[in-house]
């Protein structure tokens, strides 16, 4: 089961990126959806471009969330950082309550247009799910567990890394799946903020009434997001086995 | 808690003022004498008056109040901080007025990152000092609400845009309102059956919270995008009347099967669920939209309603519109509910249910006084994500021109004014921020007290 689903990873991405390619077949569908569209297809960029800066853009805050928000949620609960865990887990618990589209336009004034700011915005939300998925699972790790480890005469770095991160796995990439979601929908609504992605003929379909355009980006971007949300379940099947 | 003895440094308080000072390293105010120019930064050092200078003592104080090892600290602290947010409005106000006068109608000033920064270090000494003292935090708050009521900030970009579109302001806050409420209660309507029955059925289970969970990933704009279509063809070629049919025949129907003698048979069963759903998803729209123009009192949209011939697009069911923002919102605001009231109603002990049947309750009563007040408290934090989630999302419906806060949004990104965007965006945040507290609060009160 888990093996065929792990097989099945693989073919699904090579497919949709197949169909993201197929510039031909998405002017062929939508001009047969939307007979009245003069311009039923996005021309200024292939669908394959557009899906490469979404990707790109949604990517690079992802990556930066995961070396800034892991390691900062390893400190919080060090005893180094620990003093500042009750400020880390409130800011996390209070922001993510904060609408990540809002907060998005609230960073503009502060940050400007263009894809570095809505880069940085991105990171700076993505950040919650994570350190707070990540905090839950360190902080739940049970007391028993720890004894023990020290028991056996682990150090603290062999705590952390045998017993601490394996223990907090299931709650820490359930963070990181929620944040890479997050990223991929909001990545969406950039293009208000000056980037490219798959917003692009969305935002310009719903501005010039195209509905084809819209689809065009939007099937994309539902696509994209279903395949990470799978592939993160998958992950998470697989690094964590004892679970189901 | 009187050994001052042993208390260590308040690290998180000398973090604040740490950063409440090195917000000197960034502009304070910026100034645009047009919206075509790009403007100038206003560093400290080009500020006017003394009370920016006496801000940064006080936050050069805040941070060493935390390495001041006396139980005083806590006292003064809060005192530095409240005095700290005063003169950094008074700065703000002054220079304002003075950068302002004989500027022309257009010029602006508006606070850039120093000011920004500055915010971010109230909250983290607050935090650091409300560990000490139990007001902090609120007198904090009432600081910052004071010098926003005594107009400090009146003169500032965001406070005379708001001022330009005050008339509209109010109509798209009722709207946005309107739309996320009416999401919620059309969610909490189909939501809650659903869940209840994937409590009884597990084969359910497995189908319905998968398929919340499924509708949830989908990114919201990406979900607008793909129901504008089929609604714009919808409202073009059916009719009122038609509508009200099927809802009426499906609901006859589910019934009629649901009283045959063959209905405990497992075939029957998937039928009678394809059938409300077939239902539910047509007047889930319906609904919806009814609610919407109740809430915002459009009587001319209701009014359509009970005129069978009318085509929906004359009811507001269209593909641009309150409709396709009202069905997203419905879908995104599913989740919450139908996964809350799952887990709450399976988190009923089965003790309490056998206790409740033993004295004599019928199936009604178990569920009524025995399970619904178990699973209140969980179904209540569906209710509240639920909400919050929707009104988060609202501001994308401005995009498909279903209104609300995002319209301010929208229209600052046009016009290459920031100040406007705040307009729009700042209630949003603010306003979710009061919507999460409120329903906690109200959880707190209708949770029973034997759960607390």
């Amino acid at each position: 089961m888990t093996l065929a689903r792990a097989a099945l990873l693989p073919v699904l991405w090579v497919a949709a990126f197949a169909l993201f390619a197929w510039q031909d077949g998405w002017r062929l569908a939508l001009t047969a959806l939307f007979p009245n569209s003069r311009n039923p297809v996005f021309e200024r960029a292939t669908l394959l471009e557009l899906v490469g800066q979404h990707l790109a853009i949604a990517g690079l805050a992802s990556v930066l969330v995961l070396i800034v928000g892991l390691p900062l949620a390893v400190w919080a609960t060090r005893p180094s950082g620990r003093p500042f865990l009750p400020l880390i887990a409130n800011t996390v618990s209070i922001g993510q309550t904060f609408p990540p589209t809002a907060v998005l336009f609230l960073m503009l004034p502060i940050l400007g247009f263009g894809a570095q700011a809505a880069v940085l915005a991105l990171f700076l939300y993505g950040l919650l799910p994570t350190v707070s998925g990540a905090l839950q699972g360190l902080e739940t790790v049970p007391a028993d567990a720890l004894e023990a480890g020290i028991g056996s005469g682990m150090s603290e770095r062999q705590r952390l890394l045998r017993l601490e991160l394996p223990l907090a796995l299931p709650s820490l990439l359930a963070g990181v799946r929620t944040t890479l979601i997050l990223v991929m929908a909001t990545t969406t609504i950039a293009p208000l903020v000056g980037t490219g992605g798959l917003g692009v003929p969305i935002i310009g379909g719903l501005g010039n009434d195209n509905l084809a355009q819209v689809l065009q980006g939007a099937l994309p971007v539902a696509m994209l997001a279903l395949l990470t949300d799978y592939s993160m379940r998958t992950l998470e099947r697989r690094l964590t086995p004892w679970r189901s | 808690m009187t050994e001052t003895r042993g208390l260590k440094l308040n690290a998180i308080t000398v973090l604040g003022g740490a950063i409440g000072v090195l917000s000197a390293s960034l502009p304070w105010l910026l100034f645009r004498p047009n919206r075509l120019v790009q403007g100038d930064a206003l560093a400290v050092w080009q500020l006017s008056g003394p009370w920016h200078w006496l801000a940064l003592v006080a936050w050069a104080l805040i941070g060493l109040s935390g390495l001041w090892r006396s139980s005083l600290r806590g006292y003064v602290g809060t005192a530095l901080l409240v005095g700290a947010i005063a003169a950094i409005a008074l700065t703000i106000s002054s220079n304002a007025a003075l950068l302002l006068s004989g500027a022309g109608e257009f010029a602006r000033v508006s606070v850039s990152g120093g000011v920004w920064l500055m915010l971010l270090a109230i909250y983290i000494a607050a935090f650091g000092v409300g560990t000490e003292m139990k007001f902090a935090a609120p007198m904090v708050l009432l600081a910052l609400l004071a010098t926003f009521v005594l107009g400090a900030y009146s003169r500032l970009g965001p406070a005379v845009e708001y001022a330009a579109v005050s008339d509209t302001f109010f109509t798209e806050l009722l709207r946005h309102f309107a739309l996320s409420i009416a999401a919620v209660i059309v969610a909490v309507v189909i939501g809650v059956p659903l869940a209840l029955l994937a409590v009884r059925n597990s084969r359910l289970e497995g189908l319905v919270l998968g398929g919340a969970g499924l509708l949830q990933t989908i990114p919201s704009l990406a979900l607008f995008g793909v129901l504008l279509a089929p609604l714009a063809w919808v409202g073009r070629s059916v009719s009122v009347g038609a509508v009200l049919a099927i809802i009426v025949i499906g609901a006859l129907l589910s019934f009629a099967i649901s009283r045959l003698p063959v209905s405990g048979l497992s075939g029957v069963l998937p039928v009678r669920f394809a059938l409300v759903g077939v239902t539910a998803l047509v007047a889930l729209p319906m609904l919806a939209v009814l609610i919407y123009n109740a809430l915002i009192g459009n009587l001319g949209g209701l009014a359509a309603f009970v005129q069978p011939a009318a085509l929906l697009s004359s009811a507001g069911i269209r593909g641009i519109g309150a409709a396709p923002a009202l069905v997203a919102l419905t879908i995104y605001a599913l989740l919450p509910i139908v996964v809350n009231t799952f887990v709450g109603m399976k988190s009923v002990p089965e003790g309490v249910i056998d206790a409740a049947k033993g004295m004599g309750m019928n199936q009604r009563q178990v569920f009524l006084r025995a399970e619904l007040p178990i699973a209140i408290p969980a179904m209540l934090t569906g209710l509240r994500g639920a909400t919050v989630l929707s009104f988060g999302l609202t501001t994308v419906a401005a995009l498909i021109g279903g209104g609300g806060l995002g319209f301010f949004i929208l229209r600052g990104v046009d016009a290459n004014a920031p100040d406007l965007i705040l307009v729009g965006a700042a209630p949003i945040v603010i306003l979710a921020l009061v919507i999460d507290a409120l329903l906690r609060a109200l959880s707190a009160v209708v949770t029973p007290k034997g759960l607390r």
